[in-house]
C-alpha cells in the first residue's frame, strides 16, 4: 500500500470502519511510513481534543415538554402569526389519536369525534406518563394511602382497589386533566407493563357504551359504572387487559376491595 | 432502541432520540432558538412521515429528518442568521493531504478549551460540520451517518477526512497561525 492509498483510508482506519484486510494493510503502512504515521497520530489527538471539548447539547426541558405534550406552537410560527399552527395543535391534541388510533386516515379527517378525541387524550396521557417516568404523584401500593390523597385533591373520591393477589399490584395514583376536568389516574403494574386507569364522575347518566379498542400497540377499554367513567389503557394484550377490567368491574364488596 | 416484538409507536421511536435531534439541530443552526424550531418542525414531519418508517434504525431516520428540515428551513428563510457563508479559503485550502505545517502538538494544546473547539467546528460548512458532529459527538457509525446525511458510505469517509483537515486549519487560524 502506498501513501496515496493509505491517506485515502486513514480516516476509515481512525474510525474503525475498515474491513480487517484493509485495516491490516493501513496499520502496516503506518508502521513503515513516518509522515503517514505522524498524520494519523495527529488525527487521533485532534479527535480527543474534539471529543473532550466540543459540547454536546441537550434538549431543553421545555422543548421536551412541548413535544411530549404536543401543546406548544412552534416559536417561529406563533411569533409570526400570533396563533398556533393548526397542524401542530392537531399533533398535540391527537398525539395518540393520529399516531396510535387512526393511523393513516387522520390526515383526511380533520375533526375527530368527541369520543375519539377523548380516547386519544387518554392514550396520550398514558404514553406521556410512561415516557417521562412521571407516572405517580403518590406512589403507594396501599389503597388507604392512595384514595385519601386523591380525594383530598379532587371533588370526588375515586374507588381504589389493589389487585396484588391477582397479579396486578397498585403502584400509585396521580392527578391529570381530561374531558375538561381534573381526574384521577390509578396506576397498576402487570409484569413489566403499566396500566393506567382514568376515573372521573360520569355525567352522561350511564350513556357511555362499553367498548374496547386495540390499535398501534395499546389496548384500551372503557365503561361507566356506579357513577364513574373508566378508561383503562395499557400495552398489555387485550386478553390480559380484559382480565384486569373484569377485576375492576367486580362488585365493591368482592374480596380484595 | 431494541428491536422488540411489540409494535413500535411514533413516541417509542422518536422520543428517545430527542437529545440527539437537538444536538444535531443546535450544531447546524448554531443558535438555541433556531435549533428548537428545527426540532419542533422535524418532529412534526417525522410524525407525518411515520407511516413510511419501515423499522430499522430510528435514530438515523430521525436525524435525517432533522437534517432535511434544517436545510429546507434554511432555503425557505432568507433570514441572515440562517445564511451559511461559504468560506472559499476553508474549502480550498488545507485540504491537501499531508500538509504538515507548524507544530501539531502545540496547536492541539492551545486548542484545548471548549470555546475554541466549538467555534472552530461552527466555522465549518454545514455538510462537513454535520458529519463531524455525527461521528465525534453522536459517535454514529459510517452506515448510520450515511443514512442520516443521505450520502454513500464512501462519501462519509471522504467528508470526514476533509472536515478534520478543515477543522485543523480553523484551529490554526484561531491560534493566530502557527
Amino acid at each position: 500500500m502506498d501513501c496515496t492509498e493509505a491517506r485515502e483510508l486513514l480516516h476509515g482506519y481512525l474510525d474503525n470502519e475498515l474491513d480487517a484486510a484493509h485495516a491490516m494493510q493501513v496499520a502496516r503502512h503506518l508502521e513503515s511510513c513516518e509522515p503517514c504515521g505522524a498524520a494519523h497520530a495527529f488525527d487521533l489527538q485532534l479527535r480527543s481534543v474534539v471529543r473532550n471539548n466540543a459540547p454536546r447539547y441537550w434538549a431543553p426541558a421545555h422543548l421536551r415538554a412541548k413535544i411530549l405534550a404536543g401543546t406548544g406552537g412552534s416559536r417561529r410560527e406563533t411569533r409570526r402569526r400570533g396563533w398556533l399552527p393548526a397542524e401542530w395543535l392537531r399533533l398535540g391534541a391527537s398525539f395518540a389519536v393520529s399516531a396510535l388510533l387512526t393511523w393513516g386516515i387522520t390526515y383526511h379527517f380533520v375533526v375527530p369525534s368527541q369520543a375519539e378525541m377523548l380516547m386519544g387524550e387518554v392514550v396520550a396521557a398514558h404514553v406521556r406518563g410512561v415516557l417521562t417516568g412521571r407516572l405517580t404523584d403518590v406512589a403507594s401500593s396501599d389503597r388507604h394511602t392512595v384514595k385519601p390523597w386523591l380525594s383530598a385533591r379532587l371533588d370526588f373520591s375515586p374507588p381504589v382497589a389493589d389487585f396484588s393477589d391477582e397479579g396486578f399490584p397498585l403502584i400509585g395514583g396521580r392527578l391529570d386533566y381530561l374531558d375538561g376536568r381534573p381526574i384521577a389516574v390509578l396506576l397498576y403494574q402487570y409484569r413489566n407493563h403499566v396500566i393506567s386507569v382514568f376515573v372521573w364522575p360520569d355525567r352522561s347518566g350511564g350513556q357511555v357504551e362499553t367498548s374496547q379498542e386495540s390499535r398501534k400497540g395499546y389496548n384500551m377499554t372503557r365503561w361507566a359504572r356506579a357513577g364513574f367513567r373508566y378508561h383503562v389503557v395499557s400495552d398489555l394484550s387485550g386478553e390480559e387487559l380484559d382480565r384486569f377490567a373484569t377485576l375492576l368491574q367486580a362488585p365493591a364488596d368482592a374480596p380484595g376491595r | 432502541m431494541a428491536k422488540n416484538q411489540e409494535p413500535e409507536s411514533f413516541a417509542q421511536i422518536a422520543l428517545p432520540h430527542l437529545d440527539a435531534a437537538y444536538n444535531l439541530a443546535r450544531w447546524l443552526t448554531r443558535d438555541d432558538h433556531l435549533a428548537e424550531d428545527v426540532v419542533q418542525e422535524a418532529y412534526l414531519r417525522a410524525f407525518r412521515f411515520f407511516g413510511g418508517f419501515r423499522g430499522g434504525d430510528g435514530k438515523a431516520w430521525l436525524l435525517a429528518i432533522v437534517r432535511n428540515t434544517f436545510y429546507s428551513m434554511r432555503k425557505r428563510d432568507h433570514a441572515a442568521h440562517l445564511h451559511e457563508p461559504f468560506d472559499e479559503e476553508l474549502h480550498d485550502g488545507a485540504v491537501e493531504a499531508g500538509t504538515q505545517s507548524g507544530d501539531p502538538e502545540a496547536l492541539l494544546l492551545r486548542s484545548a478549551g471548549g470555546q475554541i473547539v466549538r467555534q472552530a467546528i461552527e466555522a465549518l460548512p454545514a455538510e462537513f460540520r454535520e458529519v463531524l458532529v455525527l461521528r465525534e459527538i453522536e459517535e454514529l457509525s459510517y452506515k448510520d451517518i450515511a443514512l442520516a446525511a443521505d450520502v454513500p458510505v464512501g462519501t462519509v469517509m471522504s467528508r470526514l477526512a476533509r472536515a478534520r483537515k478543515m477543522l485543523r486549519r480553523q484551529l490554526e487560524r484561531a491560534n493566530g497561525g502557527l
